[in-house]
Order: C-alpha cells, then sequence, then structure tokens
C-alpha cells in the first residue's frame, strides 16, 4: 500500500557567494521561491510548509506557474533532495519520468538502454527478463526496441522513456513535464494494457501543463505558488479556484 | 508565516551528516552491480564505434611509451632498462590523469541522473574509480610487452607491487570524492589540474631518474607525492623494495586525503543535487 505524508516541509537552496547571488539579490530578482537568510547566508526558499497527504488511488496533479515549487517537490518526493524543514515519508516503491533522456545512449540500442535504466533503478536481471517483452509490447516499441537510439525520433524516445519507468513496476509513480497533450492516445492505450494510472494501491504524482491529461486521470490536486500550497483537495475543486485567481491575475494585469 | 517557516527549519549537525555519509558508502559497496555495469557501459560507449575497443588504451600508452624511448632511450638509461622504467611510469602516470582531471565532473555528468534516482554519490565516484582501473588493466599490457621485450625477469620482489597498487586505489577513491566536491563548486578547477596534470609530467620521475642529473632533480622527486605514489608500484617491478620514505608519504597523503574527503562529503552532500 502506497503513502505520501508531508508535514511542514520546506526546502532551502543555498545560493553561493557568486556571481549567481550578485545578479539575483542585487536586482531584487527572486528564482521560484522567495530569497531568506539563514547565518547570513541567502537562500532560495523553493518550498515553505507544504502540508500533503495522499493516500492509495490517488492521482495528484500539481498545478501552478512555473517556479512555484512542482519540480522541488517532486524531487523531495523521489528523496532527490532532502528537506531543509519538516518531514516527509513516502511508503512503497517509487518510480520517476523527470526526463525521458535518463540513460539514454544514442549509441546503444532501446534494449540496453533498458537494461542499464533498470541498473539504475536496481532491479534485478531475473525480474527485467520477466518484464522486459510486455513492457515492450505496452509501449509500442515492437521490433525497432533492437534499433540503436539514434534512429529513434522524439517521440520513440519518449515511449523508451515510458517503458523504463513502468519496468519498475512502482507504487508511487512521479511524473514531471514529460508528458505533453500529443501524447494522450499513446497515454490511452498504455494505461488500457498496463495499471498506469489506476492502480487502487498505488499513487501517481504528475506535473503537467497538458490539461487535458490530467482531467482524464487525476481526482486531486495540488495547487502551488511561491512554494506555498494555495489549496489541496478534489481535483476539480482546486483546478476551478486555480483558474478563477487566473482569470483576476490577467484582469488586474491588463487593468 | 516566516517566523513560523524559521523555526521548522532542520540545522543538521556534523555528526548527523558524518552517519548519512557512511549510509552512502555501505549503500554504494552494497550495490557493486550499479557502479560496476556503469563502469563498463562507460567503457563499452566510449568505442562503440570503434573496430578494437578498448585495445585504444593499451595502443595509447604503446605509443607514448615508444615515442619517449625512442628520444630519451641509450641517453638516459640502456634502452633494455629504461623501456621497463618508462611503461610502468606512464601507466601509472595515466591513471592517476585520469582521477586528477575527470573527477573534477563526474557529478556533474551524472546531473540527469542525479536529477532522476535517489542512488548514493559515492557509487558515481565507484563508477569512475572502476573506469579508471579497466584504462589501467588494459594499459598494463604495455608493461607486461615491454618486459617480455627486454627480457626483464620478474623477482619475488614484485609481490610488493600488488599492495602499491591498493594503495594508488585507495587514493583514487578518496581523490576523486575530493575533487568531485570541489569541481562542482568551482568550474575552474577541471582545468587547474589539467595544467598541473600535464606540467606533471615532466617534474615527475617518469622520463627521468631522481638520482642522474643533480640535487634539484632528487629533491623535486621527494616533494611531489605522485612520485611516490609511482614507486610503490614500480620500484617492485623493477626489481626493489620501495623506500621508507615512499610509504611515509604515501600514507599520509592518504590520510590527508582521507579527512578532506570525508569533511567535505559530510559537508556538502545534501546540497550535491541543488548545485550539479
Amino acid at each position: 500500500m502506497a503513502h505520501i505524508f508531508a508535514e511542514n516541509l520546506s526546502i532551502l537552496f543555498p545560493l553561493s557567494r557568486t556571481r549567481l547571488k550578485r545578479k539575483f539579490i542585487s536586482r531584487g530578482g527572486t528564482v521560484g521561491g522567495d530569497i531568506v537568510y539563514i547565518n547570513k547566508t541567502p537562500h532560495i526558499a523553493a518550498l515553505k510548509n507544504v502540508n500533503l497527504t495522499c493516500n492509495p488511488g490517488d492521482n495528484v496533479a500539481l498545478i501552478g506557474p512555473n517556479g512555484s515549487g512542482k519540480t522541488t517537490l517532486l524531487r523531495t518526493l523521489a528523496r532527490i533532495y532532502e528537506p531543509t524543514g519538516g518531514q516527509v515519508a513516502c511508503e512503497g516503491t517509487i518510480a520517476t519520468l523527470f526526463s525521458s533522456s535518463v540513460s539514454l545512449s544514442d549509441l546503444e540500442t532501446g534494449r540496453e538502454n533498458i537494461y542499464y535504466a533498470s541498473v539504475l533503478r536496481g532491479i534485478s536481471n531475473q525480474y527485467l527478463s520477466a518484464q522486459l517483452n510486455n513492457i515492450i509490447e505496452i509501449c509500442e516499441l515492437g521490433d525497432s526496441i533492437d534499433l540503436p537510439v539514434s534512429m529513434y525520433s522524439e517521440g520513440m524516445k519518449s515511449r523508451l522513456g515510458f517503458a523504463m519507468a513502468l519496468i519498475a513496476n512502482p507504487d508511487i509513480m512521479l511524473i514531471d513535464e514529460v508528458i505533453t497533450t500529443s501524447d494522450i492516445h499513446y497515454l490511452q492505450r498504455v494505461a488500457a494494457q498496463s495499471n498506469f494510472f489506476k492502480n487502487p494501491n498505488g499513487i501517481t504524482v504528475i506535473a503537467s501543463h497538458a490539461t487535458d491529461i490530467l482531467d482524464l486521470y487525476c481526482n486531486k490536486a495540488l495547487w502551488l505558488d511561491s512554494g506555498e500550497v494555495k489549496a489541496f483537495g478534489l481535483y476539480e475543486d482546486v483546478v476551478a479556484e486555480y483558474k478563477t485567481a487566473q482569470t483576476a491575475q490577467v484582469g488586474d494585469d491588463i487593468n | 508565516m516566516t517566523e513560523k517557516f524559521a523555526s521548522n527549519l532542520f540545522v543538521p549537525t556534523l555528526f548527523s551528516e558524518l552517519l548519512l555519509c557512511g549510509r552512502d558508502f555501505c549503500q554504494s559497496f552494497a550495490r557493486s552491480d550499479l557502479w560496476l555495469k556503469l563502469a563498463w557501459r562507460d567503457v563499452r560507449v566510449l568505442f562503440e564505434r570503434s573496430f578494437i575497443g578498448p585495445l585504444w588504451m593499451t595502443i595509447q600508452a604503446a605509443l607514448w611509451t615508444i615515442a619517449i624511448v625512442f628520444v630519451f632511450g641509450g641517453i638516459i638509461a640502456p634502452v633494455k632498462e629504461y623501456v621497463v622504467y618508462v611503461a610502468a611510469g606512464i601507466v601509472l602516470y595515466n591513471f592517476i590523469t585520469v582521477i586528477a582531471t575527470d573527477s573534477s565532473e563526474i557529478f556533474i555528468k551524472h546531473r540527469i541522473i542525479i536529477h532522476s534516482h535517489p542512488n548514493p554519490y559515492f557509487a558515481y565516484i565507484l563508477r569512475h574509480i572502476g573506469f579508471s582501473g579497466i584504462q589501467l588493466l588494459f594499459q598494463s599490457i604495455v608493461v607486461a610487452v615491454a618486459m617480455v621485450w627486454a627480457q626483464h625477469t620478474l623477482s619475488l620482489t614484485a609481490l610488493w607491487a600488488i599492495p602499491g597498487i591498493v594503495l594508488c586505489v585507495i587514493m583514487g577513491v578518496f581523490t576523486s570524492l575530493l575533487f568531485a566536491l570541489i569541481g562542482l563548486r568551482w568550474g575552474d578547477f577541471r582545468f587547474a589540474m589539467l595544467a598541473i596534470m600535464r606540467l606533471g609530467l615532466f617534474v615527475t620521475p617518469i622520463l627521468w631518474y631522481p638520482d642522474n642529473g643533480g640535487a634539484l632533480k632528487k629533491v623535486a622527486a621527494q616533494i611531489n607525492p605522485i612520485s611516490h605514489f609511482v614507486d610503490v608500484v614500480r620500484q617492485p617491478l623493477l626489481g626493489s623494495v620501495p623506500s621508507t620514505l615512499n610509504y611515509v608519504v604515501v600514507f599520509t597523503a592518504i590520510a590527508i586525503a582521507c579527512f578532506g574527503s570525508i569533511w567535505m562529503f559530510a559537508k556538502f552532500r545534501r546540497t550535491i543535487p541543488m548545485w550539479v
């Protein structure tokens, strides 16, 4: 059973005393979140006191403007960033789909790339051998799986990325921006043949601007702005609130 | 809001960070399949389009040795004695150079993977050491061929080279970790190391003997730690036991690198995914 629990979760990025500091702070700029000083060292507050609970069966959409902390939250849930404050706990196996180019070597075949992706994820050879043909079929890579990736189109590379993520059969799937509107039909076929997005014991957290995909699969939404949670709850309610705020913002900008 | 935010922040202690470093080391050694397979993949990908593949590593060291012996052989020492001396020196110096120069980019090279998978960071260091070790193995063929050609017979003293290589690898592990962390913060570091290592070939007794050429060369060899690491492997192959001074310098350098790298790792480990 998968669970995600975060309480007062905060992530600060330390800014070095270098060009970055001079460029941004002297000009009063902000990168993603606000700049806060701890022991006189400037930090970017990428996440501030985020509270989140996800239960089995939840497909959570992360929404918010660019630089609002969506990627930071996903990386923290994936245990890539360690919390600077508060706590986070994830129960269950986690797979990430943050970039379609992870472990991709253009000179190697799709099959070899999947093999090395499984090495990175700590998946055993035995498990991989048992799952591989099924995954190749689901991801519709066919015979091209034995061609060098240099011969793949961008769409095929994206499918290979899916195959790499699906091979882990995770309890918690974290997806960041790699799914676009053009993938919707492909995604529907993958979802029909696998438990992708419909695992009753699993959780999917997805950050995407492809609202038609989010509309189709998500039942909850988390709205982030400047690293803070603006709203968290049922997908329809949070999205409606977000859209209202966006409309009001556009109106303010025009006036 | 700001006050509440500040009060929730977690201030790690050096001890807690050292424990987490220890966990990272243990997890990395436990996942030997990860770094060993990826190290071999590095070699495969590097020579994917080549017909003879990693044998180019051997050829590269062989050409260097032949060229140096062609120019200096007979002037500095008899050719048959000099060829083994140079071959062993070149191969070890190449190993040290790869560690010193490429280590500064280890974490940067793994940026996409670090941002996607929560693997232990030390595993990437071991991957690099694995690649350097494979290069050392392929280049060692040159030393073996040079010994056969020069009819150089190995005595039991040559067994001292085994702990010598182990010491070089241990130093390589800690130096790689240290340089990877320095290179992560200071982009000029790799270029500085490239310049230093190029110069180092001439100020390290690889092409010349410290005993032939006056007091200055002898002092240069003694104050240069690289020459001591070369000596703990090369001297046994040439038939003599390394000096006590060699081992004192080697163990001191390893202790400094060990302390420096673990301290840096404890201090900056959390920020690695933020800085890559």
